[in-house]
């Protein structure tokens, strides 16, 4: 460990600014590679072979045509979630609430999915039911923004709670009001039409997601919306002295990030599981941050990051059917890929200036 | 910065279409003696109750048509959520060239059927479920076995016990209560309950029944604390429809008595454990391959008894059974078979006072209650008879029901 | 009156699970840093934990004795909650990624080595993982005679428990009187509050947060070990553990950062999170009681922001990095 010794440091840090785009991406696809060859380390412990092992995890994923279907319905939740925490997180607040805001979408689009559907013809439901949910999760975000503006209060523990909130309140309807036979905690599955409709069969929350992405890289870079989520990023003050009006800037960036997760609920609720449980948002909430931060907070670097992780994850599961390796190497694997990713960013900001003269000392330490 | 995130994906994608070469492997076996069977569980071995029933099942039935000159390959997936992974995981076996899926427990099965229609050619099983009846499809089966059988049994070595201690003078007639550990307030679970109780008060009348609902099927914790809940509120036996063996290990720790379900959990609490009841599954995977390999029909809905040996008592724990079970076990059983005993005879329970003679048994407009088939005649309400699935859903006298949200 | 007696005894034995987890949070967040991998830690202090005792009465054979095991489950808990620390304590103080990313890192990667330990035991074992009845009933066994347990009232409420809440207990004493009445203790307060102005003062800040965030780490572990082989009947459990980090970081906030608090606050939080099964009212859907451990954390969290006096704010530095750089 470095600078441990305070008064002469081996090693200096420097910030720079200066790395050529090429030597950033070669550092980012290189610490890539150190985790997947760390990720080896769990398979040969089972004592598979990990070369098959990645093999199988990209043709479990990719090799057909409905594997990359399933593939790809993983990554649109995380692509989409990515691009709600974007705004925040540029802003410097820390929302990881995802979750709850996926699940409070993913409610409300079922309450019309369960009890309008007779009653609204097919495209007219979906609408309401995407707006709903739009507003449900933008809503469960504002509160804690709302806190954070008024009394500053800790906006990085508040989501978190706000998330076990959501996931409880679904774990009631299951098991009460909204519970199909009785005493199984079922809800029952939603009718086709309120499905959305499938697009090269897949449902069409892809195309919803891709859009998203380069309305957000407008919004973020284009607009002035995006400017003063950028300058408050930078730093409260200036943002206040040049007159921002910071916390309403805070409830509104909030409520955007909330909304887009919301509607990440209802693609989950109407495009994939057809039905709502407590794990509906199954720890997108939380995997979307580590995209979204890894991408740089970059609308399209997050859809290649989203893509590797669904890669991952459906490849895993796979490898578990034929390699009888246990699909948590997924988990580990993306633990040590974000592990990685998030080493290398040090190496891009910051240049290592060895103390030069004394080489005795460096070999001591090491 | 745009341009090479751009080519991240190609690059992703044109490397997965490089691979998708390596593929091939996975095509059902050409071999007409062997057939792939996919198997997917909500735990694994490690509950030593559900799955690991099931596990055993596979393996025994993997020997018999071994014997028969059958070969299976088994697609074992363990620890699948009651979720959209389910779907995701009959896909992963479909895909993997399984012939015949298995999901082994209730709530899979609404994510089953999503998946059965893109591949009429496999077979799809769901054990304890019910929607093969009324979907019009040939390639779903449901299938389950008399399990209330086995619990009446479990619930008469329960009730000698309790009428031991009452006889001995450890307890007061009034203090033979059953504590149970149920999943959910489901008709599974309640006409799990209800036989045991039945068979436990034919035995010792004076005895009552306090049921905790834990709102998952496998939940060790959970259902760790309500056992040692039900323990703390006076019930001096304990008994469950859960997966896990913890609530015999909360028996044992609060010195009281146990029955288990799914497995032998004699070894897991020595002190407290008196029998447990399982199904055999092998019985069922046994019939429903072969007939698969035959060329026939698997059973669109498969319903086997104690008869037939799809439901067995495990060995009982004579250290501390009250003397003469073994006994009365041979005859409960015997009564049984030959229809002598009928478990929810109407004449032994009643409901708010008065004798039950009406309930119907079949859904069959999908509205979850339950709307034909009179299940009520001969002085008997006749469980899985119309279909495998229980469908005793009546709240009897002499139960108390602790917390029904679930 | 005795439907609460066993409502707190079982309460503690479920508060003991996050006891450890809230104090070992407790002090790695005084030092600024806000580790949200907890749920991983814990995860992977179950998984090690339950193998240490495991592998060690297979070694042992007849032989093994309870306390032996305790102590090696204790110290593999332990050892497994360090080494993860240790990642992220590296990752966010030496390498200064972003400390929220990092953490939600750690719990992705903790939960699946955990899982991935649990199974891979299961699958090289070609059966399953459990303990002997006798070193089960050494890890839940009351460590007090019967003659106090037996004392009408207070003795279940006090000495019926298993040795782990008293090491709870006594931790978080300890944990109190070094964090008031020690100087490291207060450097270490000092460096959560202000780095900068620690480091101007001398004090080796990265030295303190990474003392306090891996052995932190390492004592939120002993918690999933503790849950493992208490409440989960010493078997690996696939979804065991689900949420119990989570808890313990929301009662983090309920102790309003002091390790004091954590003994009642974690029995409080337990009696919560079981008492569905023990004493239902009428009209209140047994879901909506799990859920009150957060929003009681939530109002907790509010009223102390409003009421903005200092001593009950978390650490001024709480989720930001210290670059000397920049000061």
């Amino acid at each position: 460990m470095m600078s441990t010794e305070a008064r002469t440091p081996m090693v200096r840090l420097a910030k720079r600014s200066d790395m050529s785009p090429r030597m950033i991406w070669c550092i980012r696809f290189g610490s890539i590679l150190i985790a997947l060859l760390l990720g080896c380390i769990p398979i040969l412990l089972t004592g598979s072979n990990p070369i098959a092992a990645y093999e199988v995890i990209v043709a479990g994923s990719l090799s057909r045509p409905i594997y990359i279907r399933q593939t790809i319905r993983i990554a649109i939740p995380l692509l989409g979630c990515a691009l709600a925490i974007a705004p925040c997180f540029k802003m410097r607040f820390w929302n990881i609430g995802a979750e709850g805001q996926i699940t409070m979408g993913a409610v409300f689009a079922s309450y019309f999915a369960l009890f309008w559907v007779n009653r609204i013809p097919h495209v007219p439901l979906l609408i309401v039911m995407g707006i709903a949910s739009a507003i449900a999760g933008g809503i469960w975000a504002l509160i804690p923004a709302f806190f954070k503006a008024k009394w500053n209060t800790n906006e990085t523990l508040f989501t978190l709670m706000m998330n076990y909130i959501a996931i409880g309140i679904v774990a009631w309807l299951q098991g009460g009001p909204w519970e199909g036979r009785k005493g199984s905690q079922l809800i029952p599955m939603f009718n086709d039409a309120a499905r959305l409709p499938e697009v090269f069969r897949v449902n069409c929350g892809w195309i919803i997601v891709l859009v998203l992405a380069v309305l957000m890289h407008i919004y973020m870079n284009k607009t002035k919306q995006g400017y003063e989520i950028a300058v408050i990023g930078d730093s409260v003050n200036t943002a206040r002295y040049a007159g921002m009006n910071v916390g309403w800037i805070m409830m509104r960036t909030m409520f955007i990030s909330g909304a887009i997760s919301g509607l990440v609920g209802f693609i989950i609720v109407s495009g994939a599981n057809y039905t709502l449980y407590k794990g509906v948002a199954n720890g997108v909430g939380f995997t979307s941050i580590t995209v979204a931060w890894l991408s740089q907070l970059n609308s399209f670097a997050m859809i290649a990051i989203s893509m590797v992780l669904a890669i991952l994850e459906k490849g895993a599961n796979t490898l578990q059917t034929r390699m009888q390796i246990p699909a948590s190497i997924a988990d580990i694997i993306t633990g040590i890929l974000l592990f990685c990713m998030l080493s290398s960013e040090f190496f891009i900001n910051y240049r290592l200036i060895f103390r030069r003269k004394d080489e005795k000392g460096k070999e001591a330490d090491a | 910065m745009k341009k090479i995130s751009f080519v991240l994906i190609v690059l992703a994608l044109i490397s997965g279409f490089v691979f998708a070469s390596g593929s091939s492997e996975t095509a059902a076996p050409a071999d007409s003696n062997t057939v792939r069977v996919g198997l997917l569980c909500i735990g694994d071995e490690n509950d030593q109750g559900y799955t690991y029933n099931f596990i055993r099942g596979r393996d025994e039935a993997t020997e018999m048509l071994k014997a028969d000159g059958i070969n299976v390959e088994w697609v074992t997936k363990y620890n699948i959520g009651e979720d959209a992974t389910c779907r995701d995981a009959n896909i992963e076996a479909a895909e993997e060239g399984c012939q015949i899926i298995i999901n082994n427990s209730y709530g899979f099965e609404p994510f089953m059927l999503e998946v059965v229609d893109d591949y009429p050619e496999i077979e799809f099983i769901s054990c304890t479920n019910c929607a093969s009846a009324f979907d019009g499809r040939d390639n779903t089966h449901n299938a389950f076995a008399n399990i209330y059988e086995g619990r009446y049994i479990a619930g008469v070595v329960a009730g000698l016990k309790l009428q031991q201690m009452i006889d001995e003078g450890t307890i007061t007639p009034e203090q033979a209560i059953i504590g149970y550990v149920g999943a959910y307030s489901f008709a599974e679970v309640i006409s799990g309950f209800t036989s045991y109780f039945l068979g436990a008060r034919s035995v010792c009348p004076s005895v009552t029944m306090k049921v905790s609902f834990v709102g998952s099927w496998s939940d060790a914790t959970a259902e760790s604390d309500a056992a040692l809940a039900l323990a703390d509120q006076g019930c001096v036996m304990i008994s469950q429809h859960s997966d896990n063996t913890t609530p015999a290990t909360a028996a044992q720790s609060r010195g009281v008595f146990h029955t288990g379900y799914n497995n032998d959990m004699t070894g897991i609490a020595p002190n407290a454990s008196l029998i447990s009841t399982r199904i055999d599954w092998g019985i069922y995977f046994y019939e429903a391959i072969k007939a698969y390999v035959n060329g026939e029909e698997i059973p669109q809905d498969w319903c086997k008894g104690m008869g037939d040996g799809a439901v067995v008592m495990t060995q009982l724990n004579e250290a501390i059974a009250a003397p003469g079970t073994a006994e009365k076990i041979a005859e409960v059983e015997q009564a049984i078979a030959d229809g002598t005993i009928q478990v929810f005879d109407t004449s032994t329970f009643t409901v708010n006072g008065e004798e039950l003679t009406h309930a119907f048994a079949l859904d069959t407009d999908g509205d979850f209650t339950a709307d034909s088939e009179e299940a009520v005649y001969d002085g008997a309400f006749h469980e899985s008879v119309f279909q495998s699935a229980p469908y005793f859903t009546v709240q009897i006298d002499g139960i108390e029901w602790l917390n029904a949200a679930y | 009156m005795t439907t609460l007696i066993t409502l707190i005894v079982a309460a503690v034995t479920f508060g003991t699970v996050l006891m450890y987890g809230t104090l070992g949070e407790i002090l790695t967040e005084k030092s600024g840093n806000l580790n949200l991998g907890v749920e991983g830690i814990m995860y992977m202090g179950g998984a090690f934990g339950l193998a240490g005792a495991f592998y060690y009465e297979k070694a042992a054979g007849g032989a093994a004795s309870g306390p032996v095991a305790i102590i090696i489950a204790i110290l593999a808990a332990f050892a497994a909650g360090m080494a993860a620390s240790a990642i992220y304590s590296f990752i966010t103080i030496t390498l200064r990624a972003n400390q929220n990313v990092t953490g939600l890192a750690l719990s992705i990667f903790g939960t699946g080595i955990g899982q991935f330990v649990g199974e891979f035991m299961r699958v090289s074992e070609k059966g399953y993982v459990a303990l002997s009845n006798d070193l089960k009933d050494a890890f839940s066994a009351a460590i007090f005679p019967d003659f106090l347990i037996n004392i009408p009232v207070i003795g279940r409420i006090f000495f019926s428990h298993t040795v782990f809440f008293y090491l709870a207990v006594l931790l978080a004493v300890l944990m109190y009187l070094f964090l008031r009445k020690t100087r490291y203790g207060l450097y270490l307060s000092a460096v959560g509050e202000s780095p900068a102005t620690s480091d101007a003062a001398g004090i080796n800040v990265a030295k303190y947060k990474y003392l306090a965030t891996t052995i932190g780490g390492g004592i939120s572990a002993i918690g999933g070990m503790v849950y493992i082989m208490t409440t989960a009947g010493c078997v690996w459990n696939h979804e065991g553990l689900s949420g119990v980090g989570w808890l313990a970081v929301a009662l983090v906030i309920f102790c309003i950062w002091r390790p004091l608090n954590a003994i009642w606050g974690s029995v409080l939080f337990g009696a919560m999170m079981i008492m569905y099964l023990r004493v239902s009212i009428p009209f209140i859907p047994t879901e909506i009681y799990k859920i009150l451990p957060y929003i009681v954390t939530v109002i907790v969290l509010i009223l102390t922001s409003m009421k903005n006096s200092r001593d009950k704010q978390p650490p001024a530095s709480l989720g930001n990095n210290y670059f000397r750089e920049e000061r």
